[in-house]
């Protein structure tokens, strides 16, 4: 070595300046935001067990944010201050559920967003009512919240259940004259609640549930052993079944019915009824395809409703993808916190409920009709009106969300199944 | 025995040395003298064909090449590629026990990628299982008997090799019949993590006039029953009783070449390969231990080649080569332990390749090669059906049909400069260039122009600095554009991928630094563009897709040193590699994340000592490998919220194997033999690989093979 030449060293030196040049990439950066001034609102969803679906709902509160502090925040006080949204997991798990309040408790954050499930949201809410935090779901339909004594801090963006069970079954009944059914539902408060919603409104209006069962809720339905439950469900002729489950349980049931041999042997296959929360991609993509023309569902829609439309384009600018269903209620949720914290001057849960349905414009609250409607991504708007003492009405990317006394919205509802392999609605539902 | 951290690796090789210094005062024998003068042949003087596709000195090679000689392999006792490749810096592999896959450079192929990331190539012929581009590299890939050397070039070779030539090649030269000293079989008995395995090996060969005939074949069982999968941290879905079972693997190749040659005539030479890939997969990602899965695929290749001198300074070679690649009849795949219902696949490829190369020899250095090649692949595309035990088949939903015939016409020019020759400017007598460029045209995914720029400085005699950069590309498989699931919510394929491309720039500095020490070191830097991953795409909450998804930015050095010295020769080398991912993240939007599966550092390190009044040998190796990042998938589950910046990592882990093994000894009158013991995992040291869905999977223990080769 010693023998080298000295341009020979500087070959070394130059190629070595030349490659160390090149590697200014090789850092981690996480991008994290600081946020000024904020105020903390936590979005908890039950990303342990649905992620795809719930990190959805995430991105639909997220974009909310960012549209609201890009417009400059709030003003609580005269003193201009951004949302930060804190993303937490509440696991699927009531306890969980339950710590996470604890945990949001002693970092001072009252305000949340979620949960997703039902069975989670009613012991949360619970908790949030004892701590005086305010919490409103955007997926967790259960009716079990619209009858809380809650003290009008647990509020939600997404309708009941109690809605979608009652039509679900006066569609079944009075519309295609369908008298004999049975329900699978999912063993927790979701699936019980639902089932019986569906249950007692298919017997009133005069039909005939002939089997109502649950499956339990912490298996692999791939090698859970359904023969009890199908044997129950498929022992007498029916006109319709209808499964109360989540999302990424309904390929597999589709599978797990079509190969049973009792409804093999069916002489008429029965419809299938499937809750809201199912989607139909899913169906056409993962479910038996031998039971898909059999297939009807429920769900809120949003077709003809401009703010959508004008919310599903600015989502798919911001993160490149079409945003699923919930994600809109996420979204109406830090918009409707955030109208109410500016029309009340104040972060204080207790004083913010106060506010929520003058924002989000039910009649009551507008005797001389002076609201101007403020429609999505308009924040800017909203808030010079709401600053000057003036009302105004959201009309969220979910449609108007017009807070009834119990702190439920009212969507617009559809009836949808497939025709030609072909989502298709059949009828809607308004109030 | 729990051992951690670099240090202990350090204390470890100078324990070990200070024990070899005792040995080396041991009398030198004839013997003795006759293993090191081949062991420093080894280290190198080695002439390579696969960084130019003309014979070079691995000093003079336009590339970053490591080799491993047959007589290396005897030496170590290998048994199947992936422990050769093993041992080299900057290659590392993790394993499903099904099959291993191999990463390189910081960057790992993730789920359902079995060591594609590179182009392993048989004397030049692409053995990759086309339908999905994967390399299957254990016992099933050749006999290592017929190995007379293996070639790994680290880096783009897209230039000059076209597709899937990515982030490497690695060219496995077979032996000539002529070669061969005897006839030879071997067979093995061994003790695999606490269940029987054994093996059988043949190789035949010789030449007669200008006829030269080789034949190889290896069966092999191993049982990797009774390993418990590792739950990710936080989580309890595996119990103790949970554990593989009837995981076996039964890996079959047989390898045929002949020769025939004259002056006149030229050279023809017709080789072939048969894999036969045959694995209970109980670490399958699509589901694990349901004692019910068996991926078993044959896979082979057939080639006619023809070369000669047509000229004084021209010579020409042509080939024709037909690969063929479908599953055998007994394939499962099941995702529960329910055996009445399970999911069976059909996937079948049938390629062409036809290629002509001609090269003009200014002189001894200064040539230009201009190549032709045309490639025909006709895919069936994998399709998965349920079955079950009431006679059902239904075809699974997910992916689509596409075009069963995928053409691929490449044209490469090739020069190799000597200034000083070439243009009689003596002052660059130092410098060789070599330029390779290359264009594609493929009807599936459209035209790719790669090339590689490659200046080689002698800096003295004995001592060379390298400058490279080139680009390559890989193919999206068939797999991976049109694959229908397994199950629901599993892997489809995506018809808009783009090809994977990468730019690499690398420095090297090889050479001797005294008459028995070698070293080879290189500084390494790559972009890759639209880095294929199976992962859910967002916004949608079906099927886990294969996506262009990310960026990735690695860079890295590695370095070897050999050293031979009276009756011992070792290696060390180390390489260190930062690699980082770049993706959009929906919340985050931009970030830049160390990438997941590769180690940061690996320390490697041989030792062979002979002892030939003791008529024996002993081999050491030993395995230093980084704490790694578990994978997405597992991360999701990790933290299904933080999961893009907040993700676990797998512990370090540090391997020795121990062989011993006998000179070649007249047991039987007339013949040799050779006994051979090899004790891997020697510290029975517990540590875990990336898995892709819900566990890491766990190591073999210590496990014991007795070998007895019989030479005939």
């Amino acid at each position: 070595m010693s023998k080298l030449k000295r341009y020979k060293i500087f070959v070394f030196i130059i190629g070595f300046v030349v490659f160390m040049s090149s590697c200014e990439k090789l850092t981690e950066d996480f991008n994290k935001k600081q946020y000024k001034n904020p105020v903390k609102i936590a979005v908890v969803g039950d990303v342990s067990m649905l992620r795809e679906q719930v990190e959805n709902m995430f991105f639909g509160a997220q974009l909310a944010m960012e549209e609201i502090n890009q417009k400059g925040g709030l003003v609580i006080n005269g003193e201009k201050r951004e949302i930060e949204l804190i993303f937490k997991n509440s696991g699927g798990n009531p306890e969980l559920g339950v710590d996470l309040i604890y945990e949001l408790y002693e970092q001072n954050i009252n305000l949340i967003i979620g949960p997703t499930f039902s069975s989670v949201a009613v012991e949360m809410a619970e908790e949030c009512v004892k701590n005086n935090m305010l919490m409103m779901s955007y997926a967790a339909t259960t009716p079990e919240i619209t009858l809380l004594d809650d003290n009008d801090l647990i509020w939600r963006t997404c309708p009941s259940d109690y809605t979608f069970g009652t039509i679900s079954a006066e569609y079944c009944v009075d519309t295609l004259q369908l008298n004999n059914a049975a329900i699978l539902f999912r063993n927790d408060r979701f699936g019980t609640g639902l089932s019986t919603i569906i249950k007692d409104m298919f017997t009133e209006l005069g039909g005939n549930v002939k089997a109502n069962v649950s499956f339990p809720n912490e298996v692999n339905l791939n090698t859970y052993d359904f023969e009890y439950e199908m044997s129950t469900i498929f022992n007498s002729e029916i006109d319709v079944l209808f499964i109360v489950a989540f999302n990424s349980e309904i390929a597999v049931l589709t599978h797990r019915i079509f190969n049973n041999s009792k409804y093999q042997s069916l002489n008429k296959k029965p419809y299938i009824f499937v809750n809201d929360g199912i989607l139909p991609e899913e169906i056409l993509t993962n479910g038996n395809p031998e039971l898909i023309d059999d297939i009807l569902g429920i769900s809120s829609t949003n077709e003809g409703n401009p703010n959508y439309a004008l919310y599903k384009n600015n989502y798919k600018s911001r993160f490149g993808f079409l945003p699923a269903t919930y994600s809109e209620h996420a979204y109406d949720a830090v918009y409707c916190l955030a109208y109410a914290m500016l029309k009340g001057n104040t972060t204080n849960p207790l004083q913010i409920k106060q506010y929520l349905r003058e924002i989000s414009g039910v009649d009551d609250y507008d005797p001389n009709n002076d609201v101007i409607k403020i429609n999505v991504n308009e924040f800017d708007v909203g808030k010079n009106i709401l600053l000057k003492g003036r009302s105004i009405n959201y009309e969220g990317a979910s449609g108007p969300i017009n807070f009834d006394i119990n702190g439920d919205p009212f969507p617009k509802i559809v009836i949808w199944s497939f025709e030609n392999n072909q989502y298709i609605e059949l009828t809607h539902f308004e109030k | 025995m729990k051992i951690t951290g670099i240090k202990s690796f350090t204390l470890f090789i100078i324990g070990f040395c200070f024990t070899l210094n005792t040995y080396s005062q041991e009398p030198d024998t004839l013997l003795a003298s006759k293993l090191f003068e081949l062991s420093l042949e080894d280290l190198m003087d080695v002439e390579i064909v696969s960084a130019v596709r003309q014979n070079q000195n691995i000093i003079d090679a336009p590339s970053i090449v490591s080799v491993i000689t047959a007589n290396q392999i005897k030496e170590r006792g290998y048994i199947s590629i992936d422990e050769a490749l093993n041992s080299i810096a900057g290659l590392d592999f993790i394993t499903d026990h099904s099959q291993p896959n191999m990463g390189i450079r910081g960057i790992n192929g993730g789920v359902r990628s079995y060591s594609r990331l590179v182009k392993i190539m048989i004397d030049g012929q692409n053995i990759s299982f086309r339908s999905n581009a994967d390399n299957y590299l254990g016992l099933s890939l050749i006999p290592i008997e017929a190995i007379d050397k293996i070639e790994i070039i680290r880096g783009p070779n897209s230039a000059l090799y076209g597709k899937n030539a990515f982030l490497g090649v690695i060219n496995i030269i077979t032996k000539k019949g002529s070669s061969l000293n005897a006839n030879a079989v071997s067979h093995f008995l061994g003790n695999t993590n606490q269940n029987t395995s054994f093996g059988l090996s043949t190789i035949i060969g010789g030449a007669k006039k200008n006829f030269d005939f080789l034949f190889a074949s290896t069966y092999a069982q191993f049982d990797y029953s009774n390993l418990k999968p590792q739950n990710i941290p936080g989580q309890s879905i595996y119990s103790s009783d949970d554990v593989s079972k009837k995981n076996e693997s039964n890996p079959t190749s047989v390898y045929i070449k002949m020769n025939y040659e004259t002056e006149d005539w030229g050279k023809f030479t017709f080789d072939m390969v048969n894999q036969n890939v045959n694995s209970h997969a109980e670490f399958a990602d699509w589901g694990a231990l349901t004692h019910n899965n068996r991926i078993s695929l044959f896979n082979s290749f057939e080639r006619l080649q023809y070369s000669k001198m047509l000229l004084e300074k021209l010579s020409a070679d042509f080939t024709f080569a037909h690969s063929f690649g479908k599953p055998v009849n007994n394939e499962i795949f099941d995702d529960d332990t329910d055996p009445s219902e399970w999911i069976e696949r059909e996937i079948k490829y049938n390629s062409y390749d036809v290629n002509g190369n001609f090269s003009y020899f200014f002189d001894d250095i200064n040539i230009v090669s201009l190549g032709i090649d045309f490639t025909s692949d006709i895919h069936d595309h994998q399709k998965f059906y349920s079955m079950n035990t009431s006679g059902i088949r239904n075809l699974n939903p997910g992916g689509t049909d596409g075009e069963k015939y995928f053409t691929n016409f490449g044209v490469f020019l090739q020069m190799i400069l000597n200034p000083a020759k070439f243009f009689d400017l003596s002052f660059l007598e130092d410098l060789t260039l070599t330029g390779g460029y290359r264009y594609d045209i493929h009807n599936i995914y459209g035209n790719v122009f790669t090339y590689r720029l490659a200046a080689v400085y002698h800096l003295n005699n004995e001592l060379s600095t390298k400058l490279m950069y080139g680009t390559s590309f890989n193919a999206p498989s068939s797999t991976q554009l049109y694959t229908n699931y397994i199950s629901p919510g599993g892997f489809v394929g995506n018809p808009d991928l783009k090809p994977e491309k990468a730019k690499t720039l690398e420095w090297a500095i090889i050479g001797k630094l005294s008459n028995n020490i070698n070293f080879n070191t290189n500084l390494f830097y790559t972009e890759i563009e639209d880095k294929i991953e199976y992962l859910l795409p967002y916004g949608q909450v079906s099927n886990i897709t294969a996506g262009n998804i990310s960026n990735i930015y690695s860079g890295g050095i590695e370095a070897e040193i050999n050293f031979s010295q009276k009756n011992k020769t070792c290696y060390l080398n180390y390489a260190y590699q930062k690699s980082i991912l770049e993706k959009n993240d929906p919340i985050l939007q931009k970030i830049k994340v160390n990438t997941a599966l590769y180690p940061s550092h690996m320390i490697k390190f041989g030792n062979t000592l002979h002892f030939p009044d003791y008529y024996l040998n002993l081999n050491l190796e030993a395995r230093y490998i980084s704490s790694r990042i578990a994978s997405d998938q597992n991360n999701f589950i990790y933290d299904p919220i933080n999961y893009a910046t907040n993700r676990y990592k797998l512990d370090p882990y540090f391997v020795i194997d121990l062989m011993i093994s006998s000179t070649d000894l007249e047991i039987i009158k007339n013949s040799k033999s050779r006994i051979i013991l090899k004790i891997e995992n020697l510290l029975d040291y517990k540590y875990y690989y990336p898995g892709f869905n819900n566990y890491d999977i766990p190591s073999l223990r210590r496990s014991v093979y007795f070998q007895f080769k019989h030479y005939i």
